[in-house]
């Protein structure tokens, strides 16, 4: 039996001694039924009003009268059921019907009379498991201290229950350094030391926790960690093949850092998130949130896009892992397959756009990427057996949450004001449409002046060439005989020069001609766009109906407007086309005049291209004359309301990698699917999200979780040791508004939050019973995740650029840039290599970040160009506040500085003759030879430099105890 | 900048390195620091207990192999094509096992072996109607064993191999891969894998090489991946390398110049301000698996890019592995740096093969197609690394492993697939005192149960041990009792 554990975990019955019809029904039938009929006949559902989870149940039967008549297998409806010839009729609906030897064990118990065990248990209802059940604000633990905080009653109590005790508080300058970066991800400054140190208030750890609750440093740390459980990703694909996720998707990060600055609560980022585009449509800050879906955009397979979407949802808000009923009943979990899909059937609709931002009409290189409801009326099928080829058209199936969980999901369809269907209708795009019509008819009269300008100037110039023309010619007529010559050449180029300037005269004046065309074409677009919007707004406004007269002038004006436009702009084709005509002409002309010789074929080409050009110029003149003519004609009819509208833009993103995106208009309304999710969510009635929410929060203060899985709450995780904390902590959570900074300071100013990390000698007992530290005795140490590390150094370097928001920084400029980690790009494809040494979260999945060591994390620490430059900025900084003070003076302060506390004793003597050694090196003094190193400075500043190095190496530099 | 080792001597264990790496103050204090040392300072809770001892390093008994080469072969090949020839699958092809003569493989009590987790998602074992061998069998070798035309030039080796064609797992998806490396699958939680266990036991056998490498496609998403050390702390946890000499894994260099003389100034003084800092921290497995990832670091700065040199192998070699040609290039190179890597003190070597979430190997459909690729890309290199390290008088001392998760259905899925069989399947172990020209076990006529000598997944990490010199019980740790199941039974029939 030595591999048989596996049967005895699947098979609760094992055959007994006894072989009577009892044990038979225990071991042939209802495992059978438990199997195949439990799920509809149990404690979870009861189709028909039926149970057959006990022998006596099915006795009883259901609506339908007892399930089977002792003695009677024939006249039993159980086996009359289940023996059925017709597919549709038959039980179990789904699957294979019962095998042969299943139904003559069940024919075989009737028989033998039915007979019913003792003390046959029914199935237990999976809805009684703790994490399904609303939480309910446990009290106090008894005998807990006066005024002990709740978290550190309910941890004391668990403690105690364990003869665990406590960790005495760690020193006041370890526990700035682990708040600090818990809560702005940045070390303490040595200022924040010196208050926090001559602080001996009682409420010196509040007045920390607050302070750094307000920086807004603390958006950015909590961000990422968020960011981890949403699956940021900035924009990736192939090469610059934009395939996943989206290039403005940054602007949902900033929405979470802002967010979490301003204090908003978790419920209504929640909602925010899943629905922002229902809730508060017109507000363009608010869709943001919604790239939490536009992440998720999978372009080869809207499929795997809404499978995403689905998993991802229920794992990071609920701790429910829905994605395992995509192909059968969920294995462990009470949800059925078809909740799967009704979950899905909420996401059904949804599609992308990119939003106009103020600015910048081009979408592509400014916008804002947000979610709306699209295909309104598309059906969701279950995919039988998870295979999207085969789905059930027979049933569509309308949204919905897992029954187990409880609550309803509400669905009220949202009516969208215009400017959310209609982003051409926001007020910042029509006053950009005036402000350009404007710009086109100030850029004419420009034109204008300066073609003004330029008639006045060959004009004069044409005087003043006329007038050295008459002058020329007089000097002729009295020049003598030798200076005849000489004053003829000058008569002839006066004469040219003349002529010239009469032909540019000619130009300049058509120039302005046509500037003035111009001009009119522009205040008549102009007056057209105004009109236009006018007679639109007016609509927009009701007044067709209210105050139909005042329309109808707008109309007429805006058509009046148009018309005149349409003429203005004919006439002005038809004269262009005419100058062009004649100008061919007289290009044509003088050609042929200048063919003296007709044997000379030199200019035929010339000739021959002049001539075509003109043929095609004269019938561009004819159509030019035609549409002029009509112009006038439509000009001259009676004034109507059909005046054209503007032409809107609806550009959608692509759904699928070869689709060509339409841009025909949006929804006017939503389904209000989403948002009746993330109300249904965020309800204090749901028995999960508040629940996950704290458990994400604790981990992240704590190092470890109080649920260990933290995105699995079903069946299969059982009642946490802590589960009245963890309970209190979300209750008290709801109840504060969804508080998360209230939440911070509640933790993080605990009696627990302030344990000591390692162990002490009296506490060795403890760490007998219990080593993973489970009940908290102690507080656990922590590995910097990768985003602090690199802040850090950047801060303690006095190099941080603190400036907020923003496109994703590439990359490339990360190891030589200065911003915060998180404002660089980060995508599966594409994040700092220095994050990813350090356990950098998935951008695919990372509910929890791991803290390995490897000897990797300690070679890019040691070789990585970061940390050799800010090693030497530290140590420059600490040297000119230090002035010629001893290396002593600079060990304590480095110490301070970058580990958080002072040396011992033996550190002090080990680091100082450390400095004192790596000098020897830098002064090339060390046996061995003279450095290599080309750093800058003197020998003494390059040690510095190097100590500074070694100590960001040490493990207390990464370690947050 | 990273240290030589301060401990020059090799294959001392964990604790010894740790110790004898003390220099100056710390090392004066190196007792207080063992005597206060977590799992040594606890009262024992426990008669068991009171016995118990963190491994010294040293092998339980005379170890007949030193280290491992496990290859994986990603998504489950099929044994029926490969190493388990069945003439019954074409004699009766296009028959439901009801209809065939051997419609008892239905009645097995070995069906309850196993947890079919995707119970709606695989064939119907009643409807599925048998599906004919795809390929050829020949018999290789002096022993004359049958191994499939997929596999010439391992066949040619044959008499090297112990094929053992009885092997059962107990989950039929693709969490079976963790399995095969746990002996317990992800639904039962996360485990240390056989790499961890025995870094665990036994002392490195270099100072300048990992001793637990992963190379190929990583199972990174399950539990922490193939490398997890789990309860047995981050140190003992698997190094993931590239098979890229320039660049087998990041920050190799250091970005800023600096001479040997000013790299170990800094490395000493780092070194001893850790363990000062040990002093402190009596119980932090953690610090101590830091302290030791920088010495590990300094020593993979040289040894991991030169491990990777394959132009100092001779053309010949080179060949053997397949590192000529495109098909077998890959898995070639990572073979060629497994050998490089046993040679040169690594103690355990995996390797995967086939890429994509469940694994190339996964032939639902077209398993003709998909396993004629793909054996291509694995048979010559598998048999050059065979034949290369016995040239080479490793064979001996160097266990190599050839597996899969579970096999594949005697009955067709789809027109031309197999769907995931985990009631019987094959692997073949070589080297390291088993013995060679062995075929050990058997499935039925069908390939369906493995019926003699059947063996679990853990059994092959017993083996291993075994001959390594390791007894997994005896490294167990109190608080932490692993199942009868996850240590195995050594297969003591094919050891020599």
């Amino acid at each position: 039996m030595k591999y048989f554990w596996a049967v005895v975990l699947l098979l609760p019955a094992v055959a007994a001694a006894n072989d009577g019809p009892v044990e038979r029904y225990l071991r042939d039938v209802r495992p059978v039924l438990q199997k195949r009929c439990f799920s509809c006949h149990g404690a979870l559902q009861q189709k028909a009003g039926l149970r057959l989870d006990t022998a006596q149940r099915i006795r009883t039967g259901g609506d339908s009268g007892p399930a089977v008549v002792p003695d009677d297998p024939a006249g039993s409806l159980l086996v009359e059921k289940i023996i059925e010839p017709d597919a549709s009729l038959r039980m179990p609906p789904e699957g294979e019907p019962l095998g042969e030897k299943e139904i003559a064990a069940i024919r075989e118990w009737i028989t033998s009379g039915a007979p019913v065990p003792e003390n046959e248990q029914p199935q237990k209802d999976p809805r009684d498991h703790w994490a399904y059940r609303v939480p309910v604000r446990p009290p106090q633990p008894a005998g807990s201290v006066a005024n002990e905080k709740p978290i550190d009653a309910f941890l004391d109590a668990q403690r105690k229950s364990r003869g665990l005790t406590a960790s005495p508080p760690v020193s006041k300058e370890l526990w700035l350094r682990r708040v600090t970066f818990d809560l702005i991800g940045l070390p303490p400054t040595p200022g924040d030391l010196k208050t926090f140190l001559a602080d001996e208030s009682e409420t010196a750890y509040e007045t920390v926790a607050a302070r750094l609750l307000k920086n807004p440093a603390h958006g950015e740390r909590w961000a990422r960690h968020w960011m981890d459980v949403w699956r940021y990703s900035d924009w990736y694909g192939l090469g610059t093949e934009l395939r996943f996720s989206h290039y403005h998707i940054w602007r949902w990060r900033d929405w979470i850092v802002e967010s979490l600055n301003a204090g908003k609560g978790y419920d209504q980022m929640v909602v925010a998130m899943l629905a922002g585009d229902e809730v508060a449509p017109e507000d363009l800050d608010t869709l943001r949130a919604t790239g939490f879906l536009v992440r998720n955009w999978d372009t080869f397979s809207r499929n795997k896009w809404l499978d995403t979407t689905v998993e991802h949802t229920a794992r990071a808000f609920l701790g429910v892992t829905l994605q395992c009923a995509r192909c059968h009943d969920h294995k462990f979990d009470p949800l059925a397959q078809t909740e799967y899909y009704q979950f899905r059937a909420i996401f059904e609709p949804y599609q992308f756009r990119i939003e106009r931002l103020p600015g910048q009409p081009d979408r592509n290189q400014q916008g804002l990427v947000r979610t709306f409801d699209e295909y309104l009326e598309t059906p969701t099928h279950l995919f039988v057996r998870g295979d999207e080829t085969t789905p059930d058209k027979d049933r569509v199936l309308t949204a919905g949450v897992p029954r187990t969980l409880g609550g309803t999901l509400e669905i009220h369809t949202v009516e969208l004001p215009v400017a959310a269907y209609n982003p051409d209708k926001r007020p910042f795009v029509i006053e950009e449409a005036k402000q350009a019509a404007d710009r086109a008819v100030q850029g004419a009269e420009q034109a204008v002046t300066v073609a003004r300008a330029a008639v006045g100037q060959a004009e004069s110039a044409q005087s003043a060439a006329e007038l050295e023309e008459k002058q020329a010619e007089g000097a002729l007529a009295t020049a003598k005989l030798e200076e005849q010559a000489k004053t003829r050449e000058a008569a002839v180029a006066a004469i040219d020069k003349a002529a010239r300037a009469r032909v540019a005269t000619l130009g300049a004046r058509r120039a302005l001609q046509v500037a003035l065309r111009k001009k009119a074409i522009a205040d008549a677009s102009r007056n057209s766009v105004l009109a236009v919007l006018h007679a639109e707004s007016l609509e927009d406004q009701g007044v067709k109906v209210t105050r139909p007269e005042e329309w109808v002038a707008a109309a007429h004006e805006a058509l009046s407007a148009q018309r005149a436009q349409a003429v203005l702009e004919a006439e002005s084709d038809f004269l262009a086309l005419s100058t062009q005509v004649e100008q061919l002409t007289a290009t044509l002309d003088a050609l042929i005049a200048s063919v003296t010789d007709p044997k000379d074929e030199s200019l035929k080409p010339a000739i021959a291209k002049t001539s075509t050009a003109l043929v095609d110029a004269r019938v561009k003149r004819t159509a030019a004359e035609k549409r002029r003519s009509d112009a006038q004609g439509e000009s001259a009819k009676p004034l109507t309301t059909d005046y054209k509208p503007r032409s809107l833009d609806f550009p959608r993103a692509k759904v699928t990698y070869r689709d060509t995106p339409s841009n025909s208009p949006y929804p006017k309304i939503s389904t209000g699917r989403r948002l009746g999710l993330a109300r249904w969510m965020t309800d204090k009635s749901n028995p999960l999200t508040a629940r996950v929410a704290v458990n994400h929060i604790w981990t992240r203060h704590f190092g470890e979780p109080l649920v260990t899985s933290v995105f699995d709450f079903g069946l299969r995780t059982a009642r946490p040791i802590h589960h009245e904390l963890l309970d209190w902590l979300a209750v008290e959570f709801m109840e504060s508004g969804w508080d998360m900074k209230r939440l911070h300071t509640l933790i993080c100013t605990s009696r627990a939050y302030r344990m000591r990390s390692g162990s002490t000698e009296a506490e060795s007992s403890h760490r007998a019973l219990d080593p993973d530290n489970h009940y908290y005795w102690r507080m656990n140490p922590r590995r910097m995740e990768a985003e602090v590390i690199r802040d850090s150094l950047l801060q303690l370097s006095g190099r941080l650029d603190t400036a907020m928001g923003g496109p994703d920084a590439p990359t490339a400029a990360a190891e030589e840039g200065f911003r915060r980690t998180i404002y660089y790009r980060y995508s599966r494809d594409d994040r700092m290599l220095f994050l990813t040494m350090f356990d950098a979260a998935s951008a695919e999945e990372c509910y929890r970040r791991h803290e390995t060591v490897v000897p990797q994390q300690a070679l890019a620490l040691m070789n990585g160009k970061l940390v050799f430059d800010r090693a030497a900025d530290i140590a420059r900084l600490i040297s000119k506040e230090l002035g010629d003070r001893p290396n002593t003076e600079f060990v304590t302060v480095a110490f301070e500085r970058l580990l958080g506390r002072k040396p011992t004793a033996a550190e002090l003597a080990e680091a100082t003759d450390g400095v004192d050694k790596l000098l020897a090196v830098e002064s090339g003094d060390a046996a061995g030879g003279a450095a290599a190193g080309t750093a800058d400075g003197t020998p003494l500043e390059r040690a510095r430099a190097a100590f500074i190095h070694v100590l960001l190496n040490h493990n207390d530099f990464v370690t947050i105890r | 900048m990273l240290s030589e080792n301060l401990n020059p001597a090799c294959c001392v264990s964990r604790r010894e390195l740790f110790a004898g790496a003390g220099l100056g103050l710390a090392g004066i204090a190196l007792q207080s620091l063992l005597a206060r040392d977590g799992l040594l300072a606890r009262e024992p809770e426990s008669a068991e207990e009171a016995d118990w001892s963190p491994p010294d390093g040293r092998p339980h008994r005379t170890p007949q192999a030193k280290q491992v080469i496990l290859l994986m072969m990603r998504g489950g090949f099929s044994h029926l094509e490969t190493f388990d020839p069945k003439p019954e699958l074409t004699a009766h092809a296009g028959k439901t096992l009801g209809e065939s003569p051997y419609k008892g493989v239905l009645e097995s009590p070995y069906l309850k072996n196993v947890r079919e987790q995707v119970a709606n998602n695989i064939i119907d074992k009643t409807q599925a109607r048998i599906f004919p061998t795809q390929i050829g069998f020949q018999k290789g070798g002096q022993s004359g064993i049958e191994v499939s035309d997929w596999f010439p030039n391992v066949r040619n080796c044959v008499d090297d191999l112990a094929i053992i064609r009885s092997m059962w797992t107990s989950d039929n998806n693709h969490g079976a891969q963790m399995e095969f490396l746990t002996g317990r699958h992800l639904l039962d939680g996360c485990f240390p894998t056989l790499g961890a266990w025995i870094r665990y036991g036994l002392a490195a056998q270099s100072d300048s090489v990992p001793q637990f490498v992963s190379m190929g496609y990583q199972l990174d998403s399950q539990c922490h991946g193939a490398t997890d050390p789990d309860y047995l702390g981050p140190e003992n946890a698997g190094i993931v390398l590239k098979v890229d000499p320039e660049n087998p894994l990041p920050y190799a260099k250091p970005a800023r110049p600096l001479s040997a003389v000013q790299a170990r100034a800094r490395a000493d003084l780092l070194g001893r301000l850790n363990r000062l800092s040990a002093l402190d921290h009596p119980d932090d497995a953690t610090l101590r698996a830091r302290i030791q990832s920088y010495e590990l670091a300094f020593k993979m700065q040289t040894a991991i890019p030169e491990l990777l040199k394959f132009e100092t192998e001779t053309p010949a070699t080179q060949k053997m592995y397949g590192l000529d040609q495109d098909v077998t290039r890959p898995f070639g190179q990572q073979l060629l740096a497994a050998r490089r890597m046993v040679e040169r003190g690594v103690r355990f070597v995996q390797i995967f093969h086939g890429d994509g979430a469940a694994g190339s190997w996964d032939a639902h459909s077209a398993l003709k197609q998909n396993h004629t690729s793909l054996c291509a890309q694995v048979d010559l290199p598998t048999a050059g690394l065979i034949r290369d390290l016995k040239q080479r008088g490793l064979l001996d001392e160097t266990i190599v492993v050839f597996g899969t998760e579970f096999g594949r259905t005697p009955c067709a899925q789809g027109p031309d697939g197999r769907d995931h069989h985990n009631y019987g399947f094959s692997i073949w172990m070589a080297g390291g005192g088993i013995r060679g020209g062995v075929v050990h076990g058997a499935t039925d006529e069908l390939g369906f149960h493995a019926v003699e000598h059947r063996h679990y997944v853990t059994d092959v990490h017993a083996t291993i041990l075994h001959q390594l010199g390791l007894d997994s019980h005896r490294l167990e740790i109190p608080g932490r009792k692993r199942l009868e199941m996850e240590h195995g039974q050594v297969i003591s029939e094919i050891l020599g």
